[in-house]
């Protein structure tokens, strides 16, 4: 399937626009497909995923009008981790997935400016890195692709819930110590991670300053990739009650 | 008195540093044409490079070229070797290969098509690590001593996108109010100071013009100066970031990697300057010596922009070839 994409000079366009309560002027856009096949993305299939998305939101809008606090990010967050999985897995090759155009895209674009809104409300500070307005590198910073990523990364059939570990965590855990993390990168270890987060109840005080500093400590001498999830397991416990 | 004294241990201390020689052990291309080479930098490409459809990975390895030293507490019997492909874009590793060294025999080679890995895009390039670790099935009780995930020996080969490692990204935005927008190019909002844990973009915005931009990419564009007024426009807000940043900056655990402190202490390497000696200067009772510091820093980083170099090379009155 062909995905509409959105460059950045256009998306820092369109994001102001946006801003000063003005729909952007689509010829300014100049939106482009990308991608392969017949069938074409547009608004229309989005509406789809708008409907399940916005079922999740209410609640919250609801009860936060003006912006969600921060002490609900975390937990809003991780609801909407299958809802976007899901959707944008079934039609669109992880390529398209990994392309920021895209994004940027549905975030400040489509659905006459839906996201571009709600984008708003999660993130009051209008970090314009969340909308898709970032370098490559920092891909993994835009707030959709995050919430995809983190279904694409941990997705296992062999679980009755195969999402159950990307449910798992707060949006601030996953964001800095397992997105932007050397250890995050493998599954088996993010698993045991997310287990033993959950089992231990850590405080932010203790996961920052003693776990995390343990494990990149102990990444400089060693790799995660390889082992068990039981390996993993016992190694972060050890790791954390006795340091390097 | 000083009532607590620390002691650093480098890696180099390590016994597992000093296993023995790997060299010509490990050698990969990217590109099946290419003779397979121990150099770590495959290739930097321009960010839209088809890593996935254009790369064919080589890997050779050879045990035989091991030599483990006479003392070392680890024979070959116990190692085996395994090759692991990281997708940079999605932070996403996978295991491609894992062999016991004596089952490899001598040289062999592997090729992977990364095309055949379909949860992977490698939009931002990849890397094949390779490393020797202790088999399964030898695994200690001490885990400090000897534990599965150490590795004995661990080479990384990189292709990746270039990219800048810049302190800051601007967003550009309307600035409102006239006075602002008539005027300012660039400034910068705080959001907030847990500068050792988040990244530059969750504790400074640098906010750009929103009215300037065209006139800013024409600028920047321009061969003659465009770089020497960028330049000139940076050197405040770098100088502003890192003594903000040092003031706020928590001295006493390592900054997480990628935080907006982490950035500032490899800026400040790059300055030769000692980031601590300008942290204590930043909160300094005296203001002389706050004021003299953020002064010493500002010329520091005009030196690393060689603005004065830059000045000193252009060329004023007409452009027309001599």
């Amino acid at each position: 399937m062909k995905y509409p994409c959105l460059d950045l000079d256009p998306a820092i366009y369109a994001w102001n626009a946006r801003a000063s309560g003005e729909d952007p002027s689509f010829d300014k856009l100049s939106i482009y497909a990308s991608g392969s096949g017949d069938d074409e993305l547009t608004d229309l299939e989005i509406e789809d995923f708008r409907r399940d998305f916005e079922n999740i939101v209410c609640p919250f809008m609801e009860k936060y009008p003006d912006a969600l606090p921060k002490s609900q990010g975390g937990k809003f967050d991780a609801l909407i981790v299958e809802c976007v999985y899901r959707f944008f897995s079934e039609i669109l090759p992880v390529e398209a997935l990994s392309d920021l155009a895209f994004w940027r895209w549905l975030s400040i674009v489509s659905s006459r400016g839906y996201f571009w809104e709600f984008l708003l409300w999660r993130f009051p500070n209008k970090v314009q890195i969340n909308w898709g307005i970032a370098p490559p590198a920092d891909a993994r910073e835009v707030y959709f692709l995050r919430a995809w990523l983190r279904g694409h990364l941990m997705y296992d059939p062999d679980l009755e819930d195969p999402l159950e570990y990307a449910k798992k965590g707060g949006g601030d855990v996953w964001r800095s110590h397992i997105l932007r993390q050397e250890f995050g990168r493998d599954r088996e270890f993010v698993k045991a991670f997310l287990d033993y987060l959950e089992a231990k109840k850590l405080s932010s005080d203790e996961l920052r300053k003693k776990l995390i500093p343990a494990l990149r400590a102990w990444t400089a001498l060693g790799s995660f990739a390889h082992l068990t999830y039981q390996e993993c397991a016992t190694l972060i416990e050890n790791l954390h009650n006795e340091g390097l | 008195m000083q009532s607590e004294i620390s002691f650093n241990v480098r890696r180099k201390d390590f016994y597992i540093d000093d296993v023995g020689s790997f060299d010509g052990f490990v050698a990969v291309s990217q590109d099946p044409e290419k003779p397979v080479s121990e150099e770590e930098t495959l290739c930097v490409e321009d960010y839209g490079f088809d890593f996935k459809n254009e790369c064919v990975l080589k890997v050779r390895i050879n045990p035989k070229a091991i030599k483990l030293n006479n003392d070392s507490l680890v024979n070959l019997e116990d190692l085996q070797v395994v090759i692991v492909l990281t997708d940079y874009c999605l932070n996403k590793r996978i295991v491609l290969f894992v062999k016991a060294l004596e089952e490899i025999g001598g040289e062999q080679d592997l090729n992977y098509r990364l095309n055949e890995l379909a949860e992977c895009s490698f939009s931002n390039g990849f890397e094949i690590s390779v490393f020797v670790t202790l088999r399964r099935d030898r695994d200690r009780a001490n885990f400090k001593i000897w534990n599965r995930s150490q590795v004995v020996f661990l080479k990384r080969f990189t292709a990746r996108i270039s990219h800048d490692e810049a302190l800051f990204q601007v967003n550009w935005v309307d600035f409102g109010d006239p006075r602002e927008s008539n005027n300012v190019i660039l400034k910068t909002r705080w959001l907030d100071s847990n500068v050792s844990i988040l990244p530059s973009f969750e504790v400074v915005q640098v906010l750009g013009n929103l009215r300037l931009r065209e006139q800013f990419v024409r600028l920047e564009s321009n061969s003659h100066f465009g770089h020497f007024c960028l330049k000139n426009m940076a050197v405040p807000l770098v100088s502003e970031i890192t003594w903000r940043c040092l003031q706020l900056a928590n001295f006493e655990k390592d900054p997480e990697q990628d935080s907006l402190h982490y950035q500032v202490l490899a800026l400040c390497q790059k300055l030769d300057l000692d980031a601590d000696e300008i942290r204590r200067a930043a909160l300094d009772e005296d203001s002389q010596v706050r004021a003299n510091t953020l002064a010493m820093l500002n010329a520091r980083v005009q030196s690393l922009f060689s603005v004065g170099g830059d000045l000193a090379t252009i060329r004023f009155g007409g452009y027309r070839t001599s």
